[in-house]
């Protein structure tokens, strides 16, 4: 008969903490919810892309205005750069709609950073070394974030590529 | 006594537990030509790790001279081209026992030119081996290979070098599966992965220790402590923005390291445990009491509480780990 091979448990418990470091990370990233216990996020937020050539976007008593442009101030738009566009994104679902300047002037806006329950928004990170233990801050992705909960945003940004480095946050909707 | 009868003594002994691998290997190593053969051979090792270690410093010196005049082919040819010779090198002389370490000497030169190799490789394919995805199955890859041929030759080398690409494959694949994650983006993550494979390392020594592989108990002792302390201490933070819960647990820690060098007669886990009991002592008194007390007092302070922890370093070194 051949003999039993004996298990090291030792050694299956030194080979697997790494592993099961792996594991928490995945539940972590994968079902933030049951790891940070915070409630889901309830107030969605307006947000534009492209270049505004030379308008003001900005919020006054909770309420959007566009301030017109000196024609001597107003510099052509680069290449392949989109005019400004607005979006409500959704927080729930997760998707963004695109709205014009009259629906969304029609909006009560909070333009704090943090929305009234607790949520922020925050640029991802990208790891720029070979060895990937240094990284620095992604301008093309952005989360929703609240104590241990993250959920990655997924933003309609348009047709042109550079458009995701230039979303600009207007507002949480304030019902 | 015949040779029989002795092997049957050890069989009985080693069933009854009363003798230990490592006790029959020293036996062994005793009678066969004791300390003068075991240096010879030490020697010749290291003599070929390091001859290992210039050939790769000139191939790496030989690629960068000619790198603009070679084409992607060729780019690819002398990088993973010369690591997979290499280890086909190292294969074939592990197989001759007589040639000494001459074959994992090879493989060294492998492990060191694979990983540039595959990297090339990838990048002159289009792809971008600087990403998370690419290094987790470079380095994936590299950790079977070296696992492969471990369990072929059972050097202690390979094992060396299938943990070091299995340490590499961890934080790549840590880092893939956070992405772009800004939770995941603090300096915290990085010290609670290192946190992480310094205890696996520990672990992993402790499991080595009565085996043919307890050489490796030594190396694996010394960067998993280092790693394991040096992660919690940074996890404690500095004022105004310090973890209490970290900075409570590390002399714990320490302690606990320090009582696990003399139970296991480790000199590396004393080293490590008392340089790390000095760091928190001058850390704390810094962080603490420097704004109260000033910073003369503090230094004075803490020079006492250094000599404190070599003394009681030396008395621990003395009374537990003096053969």
């Amino acid at each position: 008969m051949k003999p039993k091979k004996k298990i090291d448990v030792t050694l299956l418990i030194g080979l697997g903490i790494p592993v099961v470091m792996i594991v928490l990370i995945a539940a972590a990233i994968y079902l933030p919810r049951l790891v940070a216990n915070v409630e889901e996020p309830k107030y969605d937020f307006l947000y534009t892309v492209g270049y505004a050539q030379g308008y003001r976007c900005f919020v006054e008593d909770g309420r959007l205005r566009l301030e017109e442009p000196e024609s001597e101030c107003v510099a052509p738009g680069l290449p392949g750069m989109e005019e400004l566009q607005f979006f409500i994104h959704r927080v729930k679902e997760n998707t963004s709609e695109r709205v014009n300047f009259e629906a969304a002037s029609d909006l009560h806006l909070d333009n704090t950073a943090l929305s009234p329950d607790g949520f922020e928004i925050a640029y991802g990170r990208r790891s720029e070394f070979f060895f990937p233990m240094f990284s620095s801050r992604d301008y093309r992705t952005r989360y929703l974030r609240k104590d241990g909960f993250t959920e990655k945003l997924e933003l309609e940004v348009g047709e042109s590529f550079q458009n995701a480095y230039n979303v600009t946050f207007l507002g949480w909707i304030e019902e | 006594m015949d040779k029989q009868s002795v092997l049957e003594s050890v069989s009985t002994l080693v069933a009854a537990g009363e003798l230990s691998e490592a006790e029959l290997m020293a036996a062994y190593r005793g009678g066969a030509g004791g300390e003068v053969a075991e240096r010879q051979t030490r020697y010749s090792t290291v003599l070929y790790f390091i001859g290992g270690g210039v050939v790769v410093i000139g191939i790496v010196a030989l690629i960068a001279q000619i790198w603009n005049d070679l084409g992607s082919v060729m780019h690819v040819v002398v990088t993973l081209g010369s690591g997979l010779a290499a280890f086909t090198v190292g294969v074939l002389l592990s197989r001759r026992q007589t040639l000494g370490a001459a074959g994992p000497a090879f493989f060294l030169i492998a492990a060191l030119v694979l990983p540039l190799g595959l990297a090339v490789t990838l990048d002159e394919a289009g792809f971008q081996p600087e990403h998370f995805a690419w290094q987790s199955l470079i380095s994936l890859v590299l950790m079977g290979a070296f696992t492969a041929v471990y369990q072929l030759f059972r050097s202690n080398s390979l094992l060396l070098y299938a943990i070091g690409f299995a340490t590499w494959a961890f934080f790549a694949i840590t880092g893939w599966i956070a992405g772009p994650n800004p939770s995941f983006a603090e300096f915290e993550f990085i010290e609670y992965r290192v946190l992480a494979v310094g205890l696996s390392f520990l672990v992993l020594a402790f499991a080595f220790a009565d085996t043919p592989r307890r050489e490796l108990s030594g190396i694996l002792y010394g960067f998993g402590s280092m790693a394991f302390l040096g992660a919690a201490l940074a996890l404690g933070g500095w004022k105004p923005s310090q973890n209490v819960f970290w900075e409570l647990v590390f002399p714990g820690l320490v302690f606990a390291v320090l009582y696990a060098s003399v139970h296991l007669k480790s000199r590396v886990l004393l080293t490590a445990g008392s340089g790390f009991l000095a760091a928190y002592l001058l850390k704390i008194t810094g962080e603490y009491f420097s704004d109260s007390l000033g910073w003369p007092l503090a230094l004075v302070i803490s020079g006492m509480m250094l000599m404190g922890v070599g003394y009681l370093t030396l008395r621990l070194k003395r009374r537990y780990l003096s053969e």
